[in-house]
């Protein structure tokens, strides 16, 4: 289902930095909030007008110093409990932070049920807490196409720190990583054997592995496992964690804010550090370039002939020529 | 016809200038959205089997639902309905008590920015509370027995009536 709204763009970024106040609101910061939120609706339904509000002379120059730790794992591993108290602990030091939790969106009706929020109850009247949940809206990397925006926009309003849950996931959905300062992956007891955990994808690419649940088997075995397949052949590389929490009786939480600590240490002081924001900011500047094209590409898509798609359709031609062809034509007009 | 899934493209002239270098007003952005819905229990009541059941019908009619569990107090409801820019917000309770929660998360609402947001409640409401709850700007009563598909349609009437 689809509503229309309007949007004041200018006005909606002023309310952003603050210059003026939610129209009726007479709290500051209560109204940089609402501000936020409507802001984010903005970015999650119109990817191309998004630009008007991310890149607005009012941010121009303006540097986000947030810490963005992302969050990812099996669907039902903790993720959301673990968040919870991650929340409480990064309270606890005065710090301000921000939640975006993404859910999958129904691929038969594009709705969803966004239920991260029941695992956070006790921050819901906390100022320097904002919680915002997201529908994947069918992005396949555990994350929504405006998350990244959204983060760009809750950074612009000063939170110390930005945590992204992800959908539950897999093996491969690894678009976080390319989000998040710190990414971790928080794993279960008996999520699988040795083999498993020797397949490539996001098991290889955390900075930090959890193995949640520790209450209910013994946790040391894939402990060990996980030590074992993610070690760096290059010592000069970050040696993931790996640590065994309990978010049902609330134990590790210290040891895995202290490692998203020694990491964040690691990344801003060494040399490799650098190397790996680099390449971040590469590979964030191409998905904002296939996003900004996209749309074009749908455009030209649609003006295929009805025999070149029966082709495909019916195995007389590969989609692949087919692109061929229509990216000439796309690189004739440009 | 390919499309974005969920993702019409705007094809409003006023906004389409990437970035707004010029520094130009855009005032009114037109857009359109998949409407977000929350779903919140109020109050010291713990049955919440009617909630999820409403829940995933709106998630199958093709909105964002958020579910926030239960025993969630006047405030908790309001500031979870700004943060989450929610379109509506529905009110389950099966206390009694609606008398006196449901026009205190009104007021909290207006508190925290979100005095536009329409409420709507249902449960076990008797028919004699209906005016009181309409005239304190409840926008809409459901009592037992109410058929999903009539909760969906006028879900769907006020959510195009604020556009």
């Amino acid at each position: 289902m689809i509503i229309q709204r309007t949007v004041d763009v200018s006005q909606l970024t002023r309310q952003l930095t603050g210059e003026i106040l939610v129209e009726g609101m007479s709290d500051a910061w209560r109204s940089r909030i609402r501000a936020l939120s409507r802001a984010i609706t903005f970015l999650e339904n119109d990817p191309l007008l998004a630009m008007n509000v991310l890149a607005n002379e009012h941010f121009a120059g303006q540097a986000c110093h947030s810490r963005v730790i992302g969050l990812t794992g099996l669907p039902g591993a903790g993720k959301s409990s673990l968040t919870n108290l991650m929340v409480r602990a990064i309270r606890k030091s005065q710090k301000s932070v921000a939640v975006l939790a993404v859910d999958p969106s129904s691929p038969l009706s594009g709705g969803a049920v966004l239920g991260d929020r029941v695992r956070m109850q006790e921050h819901f009247r906390d100022p320097g807490v904002f919680i915002r949940s997201m529908g994947s809206r069918g992005a396949l990397g555990g994350v929504a196409r405006s998350t990244r925006g959204a983060i760009r926009l809750a950074g612009l309003l000063g939170f110390d720190y930005i945590l992204v849950e992800t959908v539950g996931i897999g093996q491969s959905e690894s678009e976080i990583v390319e989000l998040a300062d710190t990414t971790v992956l928080v794993l279960m007891p008996n999520s699988g054997d040795e083999v498993q955990l020797m397949k490539a994808g996001v098991l290889q690419l955390a900075d930090v592995y959890v193995v949640n649940k520790s209450d209910i088997a013994n946790p040391a075995r894939m402990m060990n496992e996980l030590h074992e397949n993610t070690a760096p052949s290059d010592i000069s590389h970050w040696c993931p964690r790996v640590l065994a929490t309990s978010a049902t009786n609330e134990q590790g939480i210290e040891d895995l804010v202290q490692a998203l600590e020694d990491h964040r240490i690691y990344e801003t002081t060494h040399p490799k550090g650098h190397e790996v924001r680099r390449e971040r900011a590469t590979r964030e500047i191409l998905r904002a370039l296939h996003n900004v094209i996209e749309p074009d590409f749908i455009s030209a898509i649609n003006t295929l002939k009805k025999k070149e798609l029966e082709d495909v359709i019916e195995g007389k031609r590969p989609a692949l020529s087919v692109a061929h062809e229509l990216a000439k034509t796309f690189k004739r007009s440009h | 016809m390919i499309v974005f899934q969920n993702l019409s493209l705007s094809k409003n002239p006023s906004g389409s200038g990437a970035g707004n270098p010029s520094g130009v007003e855009i005032a009114g952005v037109r857009f359109s959205k998949v409407p977000r819905v929350l779903i919140a229990k109020p109050g010291l009541d713990g049955h919440d089997r009617g909630a999820k059941y409403i829940a995933k019908a709106l998630r199958d009619a093709g909105m964002e639902v958020i579910y926030t569990g239960i025993r969630q107090s006047p405030d908790d409801i309001a500031i979870t309905a700004v943060q989450e820019d929610v379109d509506i917000v529905g009110l389950s309770l099966l206390s009694g008590a609606h008398g006196e929660l449901f026009p205190r998360v009104l007021a909290s609402l207006k508190q925290q920015g979100g005095g536009n947001i329409p409420v709507i409640g249902g449960g076990i409401i008797p028919e004699e509370d209906v005016p009181e709850l309409l005239k304190a700007g409840v926008g809409a009563i459901f009592s037992p027995g109410t058929r999903i598909e009539d909760v969906i349609i006028e879900i769907k009437r006020l959510l195009e009536k604020q556009a």
